[in-house]
């Protein structure tokens, strides 16, 4: 121990001969001072050890943990899959694991090619659209892009600004005062309406490109419109943009318009150009897209509620048509004329809201591979199908139906008759003590028919009726 | 005819040729040598995780077999996380189980396994914060908190979207 001499202390506050017992307790002081600077310093050295121990813990256990054995390509499989149909938030959050997952993230440009628009006035929600569309155009690195834009959140101009006011001025009278003025005037000519309009301008600017560029990207584009009066009206010059556009490449092309149902509205026409190269074509909510001109090379149409009828003529056209999907819900609007759907390459074959005769036509279709029909109970048809024809039948036939009650037994019977040769027959909840009975009926006065049949799904429970020659205890898939 | 596979830690596996073939890496091989008593080496996969793909391909021995070509984009666009119900109850195993049936169905070539397992793995990760993901797996996080706050400032535009 190192003994303290007098002058270190000069400024000595016990006098020039401080007692000996003062002077003990400075240097017993001073040793607990030391002993306490070198257990801090210790500790430090102890605590930086256990953070490297820690450290080193931690990368040796990422090491050897299951995930880091995985090769990168399979790593872009998993991170495909949680990205799915383009959340971006969820990217940001693969993006934000570590560097690996960020360069995976990255350099995927597959996990960019989403572009989900959301048009509306506001000039924030604006401001990301486009860093969004930046983003993605650059991120996806040329690959095919599949576009949403929804337009149903877009509200008149007037409305948006005056909710504006409302928001920034807390008192109504105040706020109703000044939307009042601003109503009263010519509020097109505020320079915020320009602003916005501009800045909407360039949000599609970007989106399509100056020179076309964007658009010939789009693979897939869905339009979601608005419905209400005035919003509708209020979209069309932006429709008009992406139709000048012209998104010529194409391949899936899905309109969605007012919501399916039985509510009746006038059709809106939409005026589109060609489309050359379109594959898929889903349109539903009571659209006039009869003046579409379709490529031939159309290989599947789903119409909800979309007068698209007047193209059906043409139908034969499409040679590579394989599944056709066509569903009214009114009975005003007129239905498809199926006898020229007799396509020898049909393959899915899904039908809703009118069970016509001519829908046993179809089963002369030698492709087709699933029958779906649903019978609605405003759909009646009565009397029985035609009994002429000896049909080889789909494999696969689907019997749905929206009220148990409506069930013709007569077209039942027919459905089942022509499932002579269907391996699988699948019934919807309601239907299927209807459905057993009648092909119980049927084997019974018609034996060794149905021979091919193996599953029904939907009836396990009834076992003990249909058990005897099918499996009747698979859930529907 | 039987076909006779050897694991990493030696150990046989008889199984219908139909099963084997599930494996594309084991019908191209079964292809090459033709009829043959030969044992199949599978140096990449031990027994107790060939156990269990093998369990697979007999459950999905009658399935048709996916066709050589990649699926395109939008295919893949549109692929999504569901999982049937059997394939759900078969892959409910450790992680360290999964990530080796992973592996097993990558080396092996067998798609729809494949398919199932990262979609698995997916589902885990799916809604999930960053510190969650690494918690997780396991991950160090290698990022300094100047370069997460740089990243987060530069996907503003992806957050409350």
């Amino acid at each position: 121990m190192t003994k303290i001499p007098m002058d270190s202390h000069p400024a000595h506050p016990y006098g020039r001969d401080p007692p000996q017992e003062i002077l003990d307790m400075i240097q017993d002081l001073h040793t607990c001072e030391l002993e306490i600077s070198f257990a801090e310093q210790r500790l430090q050295a102890l605590r930086e050890q256990q953070r490297k121990l820690r450290n080193d813990l931690a990368t040796f256990r990422a090491s050897v943990a299951p995930i880091a054995r995985i090769p990168i390509e399979i790593l872009c499989l998993i991170l495909s899959a949680v990205v799915g149909m383009g959340d971006y938030s969820q990217i940001l959050s693969l993006s934000l694991v570590c560097h690996n997952w960020r360069r995976v993230v990255m350099s995927t440009p597959q996990m960019w090619v989403t572009l989900p628009v959301t048009l509306v006035n506001d000039m924030n929600h604006m401001v990301k659209q486009q860093r969004l569309i930046e983003t993605v155009l650059e991120r996806s690195s040329g690959q095919k892009l599949h576009v949403s834009i929804d337009l149903t959140y877009f509200e008149p101009l007037q409305e948006y600004i005056s909710s504006r006011i409302e928001d920034a001025f807390p008192s109504f009278y105040e706020s109703s005062e000044i939307v009042d003025w601003v109503s009263a005037s010519d509020w097109t000519t505020l320079s915020v309406v320009d602003a916005i309009k501009d800045y909407q301008r360039r949000l599609f600017d970007t989106l399509i490109g100056l020179e076309r560029e964007h658009i010939a990207l789009w693979g897939s584009l869905t339009l979601t419109l608005p419905w209400e009066e005035g919003s509708f009206e209020q979209v069309v010059p932006f429709l008009d943009i992406i139709f000048e556009g012209k998104p010529s490449n194409l391949l899936e092309l899905e309109i969605n318009g007012h919501p399916p149902g039985p509510e009746e509205t006038d059709s809106r026409e939409l005026h589109m150009p060609p489309f050359e190269s379109l594959e898929h074509l889903k349109c539903s909510g009571q659209l006039d897209l009869s003046n579409l001109d379709i490529s031939p090379s159309l290989r599947s149409l789903d119409c909800v509620d979309t007068v698209i009828y007047r193209n059906l003529p043409h139908i034969h056209k499409f040679r590579d048509l394989h599944t056709l999907a066509y569903k009214v819900y009114s009975l005003m609007i007129p239905l498809v004329d199926l006898e020229r759907i007799l396509l020898p390459q049909l393959q899915k074959l899904f039908l809703s809201g009118s069970p016509h005769r001519e829908v046993m036509d179809l089963f002369e279709a030698p492709a087709l591979l699933v029958l779906s029909v649903t019978l609605h109970k405003e759909c009646y048809v009565d009397g029985v199908v035609p009994q002429s024809g000896v049909f080889a039948g789909p494999p696969a036939v689907i019997i749905r139906g929206d009220d148990s009650h409506s069930m013709n037994k007569g077209i039942l019977h027919s459905f089942v008759k022509q499932c002579k040769s269907a391996r699988e027959i699948v019934v919807e909840e309601d239907w299927k003590e209807q459905v057993a009975e009648t092909i119980v009926e049927y084997r019974l006065e018609n034996p060794g028919e149905l021979a091919q049949l193996q599953r029904i799904y939907g009836c396990d429970e009834l076992g003990d009726v249909l058990g005897d020659f099918i499996d009747v205890s698979l859930k529907p898939p | 005819m039987p076909v006779l596979l050897v694991t990493s830690d030696n150990e046989q596996f008889r199984v219908e040729k139909v099963v084997a073939q599930r494996s594309v890496l084991i019908k191209n091989m079964l292809e090459d040598v033709g009829e043959s008593d030969q044992p199949i080496p599978l140096p990449n996969v031990t027994a107790p995780v060939l156990k269990k793909v093998l369990e697979y391909c007999d459950h999905h021995q009658t399935d048709p077999l996916p066709t050589g070509d990649e699926p395109s984009a939008d295919e893949s666009r549109k692929r999504t996380t569901d999982i049937s119900e059997w394939d759900q109850k078969f892959i409910t195993v450790d992680q360290e189980m999964l990530f080796e049936i992973i592996l097993a169905a990558n080396y092996l070539d067998i798609k729809p396994l494949l398919d199932v397992g990262c979609k698995t793995v997916a589902n885990m990760i799916k809604g999930k914060s960053p510190e969650e993901i690494r918690k997780l797996f396991n991950i160090v996080n290698d990022f300094t908190p100047e370069e997460e706050a740089q990243i987060k400032k530069e996907n503003e535009w992806a957050e409350d979207r």
